[in-house]
């Protein structure tokens, strides 16, 4: 379990997150929604703790800060929203996903290995694996990274934004697949997701920021209840010839 | 990139450098047919003036070419690597500059000894890197603000460089050709210290290969990836520094190896560091002694100092790629 507390960041004299008080619960897959400039983004900085913060963020009891690197990789990993375009294969890059394992001459176990191929095959990425990623399009080098975030296999995945640059087809599949490591490994995963429709579908817990703090924090169920669709981010309610309920730009 | 046929590649480049090392040492001013040639090798009685020439000239000479690649192009691959920028390399970020800074203001302050020249050039070039990468960072450490901070940084240097060598006359003298840049070593005892150094790094860089890789990959994914990302960066540019440092103690101000051969080597094996940083170190080599080597064999008798000829080269390179650059952007 994520356990952050009074978590503030300043940019200047700008508060960028204000007193952040929040539960992520082990095994769930928790969608945090907001517009643009709400500080999503930084909350998961924090998390990766690659930017400074007063506060504190602790993951099952220690705080995140105090853990050694290598450790905290095991057990937590982050993909930022902006991706470096790297001249690295595909294979390579997914292989980095193994620094947390591997000794200090970087040789790859079997089992190292084994991971690598896994998720290339996840990610539909196998027939890519030799190309450079900074030849793939915009949504194949997404799946490329979040490969990369597979074959490091932490127990708590946390992804900004991951498919926004995906077709609807590809998107589709990384959601499924992010959904199954919550359902099937038990694992805990955090997106930062920009379609509130398929957030309120696949997750069980929403947390939704504004300027900075925490306005709701429950299920999709208790969100739609309170409105925060219509309400917060403008949108329509409507449903279709089955009866399920979606959400709308009017 | 077919990563089976990199072996063959490094392989490749390993025989070309053997090839560009022999006609160093076979070709200059002074002809020598092959026998002659063999026989000076041999150091037999009969070839003593050949003997001579390809021990105490050429092959010093030679060393040092293969010295000053290896150091600059390294430094200029981790360069690269470290701050996600193609266009960085020793010379553009300031390391040189810091270095040959370092080395003017030892010579004029402290009358130091030639052979502890490196490690004030080591010394110059870290200084100068830390600088810049303070400086960019406060400033958003972006690609584009490392590279204009080293501009910036690596003129305030030069001028520097310039003032204390009009400063003191014996200075001077020798500052031109240490601007230009020349492999024309005394000695191979000139050499001891800087090799030591350069193999020093050359092999902790390839230790820190996959870290280096990781780097490239930006400091927020480094640090997921379980990077100590701050202490990585330190290691990283003390490395470039030792290695850019070491090879401007004894060739000069020598530009353009360090931003051309990473380029060079990436299109042949790709980029990870693994691969890169051998094969960037052995193109450095080939460019530097290929470079000096036409500057002894056009000119005969005389000789165009080997920075000449590589800014001849390397600003059409340096220009091509801006161009290059450009037209991703677009």
């Amino acid at each position: 379990m994520i356990e952050i507390n009074d978590l503030c960041v300043m940019a200047g004299k700008k508060e960028i997150l204000n007193n952040i008080t929040l539960s992520v619960p082990r095994g769930k897959f928790t969608a945090i929604l907001g517009k643009h400039g709400s500080g999503k983004s930084t909350l998961i900085s924090c998390i990766a703790s690659s930017i400074r913060y007063s506060g504190s963020i602790k993951l099952d009891g220690r705080l995140i800060s105090k853990i050694p690197p290598r450790t905290r990789a095991r057990l937590i990993s982050v993909l930022p929203q902006h991706l470096t375009s790297t001249d690295l294969t595909v294979r390579e890059l997914v292989s980095l996903g193994r620094s947390a394992y591997t000794g200090i001459t970087a040789r790859l176990s079997s089992n190292d290995e084994e991971m690598i191929t896994r998720a290339l095959a996840v990610t539909d990425m196998t027939d890519l694996a030799d190309i450079a990623v900074a030849k793939l399009s915009g949504g194949e080098r997404q799946s490329a990274f979040i490969a990369m975030t597979i074959a490091q296999d932490a127990n708590v995945m946390i992804f900004d934004e991951p498919t926004t640059y995906m077709d609807a087809k590809r998107a589709f599949a990384v959601s499924d697949l992010l959904l199954s490591f919550v359902k099937s490994d038990n694992k805990t995963v955090v997106a930062v997701m920009h379609d509130i429709n398929r957030a309120l579908t696949m997750a069980d817990n929403v947390v939704v920021l504004e300027g900075g703090k925490v306005i709701f924090s429950g299920s999709p169920g208790q969100c739609k209840d309170l409105g925060i669709p219509t309400e917060h981010f403008g949108l329509t309610r409507i449903e279709d010839i089955q009866g399920r309920e979606f959400f709308i730009h009017p | 990139m077919n990563k089976s046929r990199i072996p063959h590649k490094i392989l490749g480049t390993v025989l070309l450098l053997f090839i560009v090392c022999v006609l160093s040492i076979r070709l200059g001013s002074t002809h020598m047919t092959t026998d002659e040639f063999i026989r000076g090798l041999l150091m037999a009685d009969d070839a003593l003036t050949f003997s001579t020439i390809i021990y105490k000239l050429r092959l010093p000479r030679m060393l040092a070419g293969l010295l000053a690649g290896i150091g600059l192009a390294t430094s200029g691959t981790i360069l690269q690597s470290i701050t996600g920028n193609k266009m960085a390399s020793p010379n553009i970020v300031g390391v040189n500059s810091g270095a040959g800074f370092a080395i003017i203001l030892s010579l004029s302050l402290t009358g130091i000894s030639i052979s502890l020249l490196p490690v004030a050039a080591f010394v110059g070039a870290f200084a100068a890197t830390a600088v810049i990468i303070l400086i960019a960072s406060r400033l958003g450490a972006t690609k584009t603000n490392v590279i204009l901070t080293g501009i910036a940084f690596s003129s305030i240097l030069s001028a520097g460089i310039s003032l204390l060598s009009l400063l003191d006359t014996d200075v001077l003298a020798n500052y031109n050709a240490f601007s230009i840049g020349s492999i024309a070593v005394s000695s191979s005892d000139q050499l001891l210290l800087p090799a030591i150094m350069i193999a020093f790094a050359f092999a902790t860089a390839m230790f820190f290969a996959q870290k280096i890789n990781v780097l490239s990959l930006g400091d927020s994914i480094a640090g997921s990836l379980g990077i100590n990302v701050r202490a990585t960066r330190i290691i990283a540019m003390l490395l470039a520094s030792i290695l850019a440092g070491s090879a401007v103690s004894f060739a000069g101000l020598l530009g353009f190896v360090g931003l051309m051969s990473p380029h060079i080597a990436r299109t042949m094996v790709g980029s990870n560091a693994k691969h890169l940083l051998p094969c960037s170190a052995l193109c450095g080599s080939i460019i530097v002694l290929l470079a000096d080597l036409l500057g002894r064999v056009i000119f005969a008798p005389s000789e165009l100092p080997v920075g000449i000829l590589m800014a001849l080269i390397g600003a059409p390179f340096f220009l091509i790629l801006l161009i290059k650059r450009g037209h991703n952007n677009d």
